[in-house]
């Protein structure tokens, strides 16, 4: 087990105590199972994903498409979406 | 801090989603949170693999989304290039889709005349299931030449455009990009080129040796694109400049 030092900004750490008043709990625990799940989630396994896409006929062909346009610049900034 | 954009084609397949699915309308919001991590951590999304090779991915709000990107190093962007649903009943459709639009096309040529026809097939769904009509295929590419004749002739014997004596010609399936650029773009070559064309290759290498061969301008650089393949550049004898595009 390892033990880490997070800092949260006040809005993080505002919905934290909100979270953690509601199940009355420590907000160290609520943080610990949120980080936990947010972990699972940030790593999905790369290769069902891969099955997954060749699976669907034409994602591949989009994806170029997307790539190509990545390449002329015909894209929309996070900012604008 | 990288920059994080999405392909308009990424745009479109985000908003189809929204408006199939019944996704609330605060998604592109959602979906924005989700990939602004990606601006500090631009490798977060694990590596694709195979054919998907350069590119990685991130699950969206929802975990039957998969938001594909590549991220761009030397230009510190990251480009969503397309956003698909993972379950299966929605990749069943959309091969169905596919496979549809594949089937629904072909050209007949009239051979007294100039004029093309186009006809859809009477089983194939509108595309994108829209009412809109939309065009359906490049169906013909024509350039102005002092010399027609002669310039048709070089597309044949240098690049292997083999068309038959109607200009018909049969192309290898394949993705085709249409995009617009700025005036005063110099990618084109001279101003006074007004559009480019773009031909699919299987070997770029061999392409431009055959033409260096047979002794056409063929531009020094070459440009590699992970994930996106390989590009060369050749002027015809008309001085029209034109891209070569060996697909990863």
């Amino acid at each position: 087990m390892e033990r880490l030092n997070v800092t949260l900004d006040d809005e993080q750490a505002e919905k934290l105590a909100r979270l953690a008043e509601r199940m009355y709990v420590q907000p160290g625990t609520v943080a610990r199972s949120l980080l936990s799940n947010a972990l699972d989630e940030a790593d999905p396994d790369a290769r069902n994903v891969v099955e997954l896409l060749d699976g669907m006929p034409g994602a591949h062909e989009r994806a170029q498409l997307g790539l190509a346009q990545a390449r002329t610049g015909d894209t929309v900034s996070l900012d604008e979406l | 801090m990288a920059h994080v954009e999405l392909a308009r084609t990424a745009v479109e397949e985000l908003e189809d989603l929204t408006r199939t699915h019944s996704l609330p309308a605060d998604t592109p919001a959602r979906v924005a949170r989700s990939l602004r991590a990606l601006e500090r951590f631009p490798r977060m999304g694990p590596a694709l693999s195979g054919r998907w090779e350069g590119m990685r991915f991130l699950l969206g709000p929802w975990r039957w989304m998969i938001l594909v990107y590549v991220f761009i190093e030397e230009e510190d962007r990251v480009v969503v290039v397309t956003v698909q649903d993972g379950r299966s009943g929605s990749a069943a459709a959309g091969a169905r889709r596919l496979a549809a639009s594949r089937r629904a096309i072909w050209m007949q040529r009239d051979r007294g005349g100039s004029t093309s026809m186009w006809r859809r097939s009477p089983a194939s769904p509108a595309w994108q299931d829209s009412d809109m009509e939309r065009v359906l295929g490049i169906g013909g590419y024509f350039i102005r030449a002092a010399d027609p004749v002669a310039l048709g002739t070089w597309y044949r014997d240098c690049l292997g455009l083999d068309a038959d004596e109607n200009g018909l010609w049969r192309q290898v399936a394949g993705p085709t990009v249409f995009a617009t650029f700025e005036s005063e773009t110099d990618y084109f070559g001279a101003r006074a080129q007004q559009a480019m064309i773009n031909f699919r290759v299987g070997n770029l290498e061999a392409m431009l040796e055959q033409l260096r061969a047979k002794g056409a301008d063929v531009a020094e650089e070459t440009q590699d694109m992970e994930g996106v393949g390989r590009f060369g550049w050749v002027t015809d004898p008309e001085g029209n400049r034109i891209e070569l595009w060996q697909p990863a």
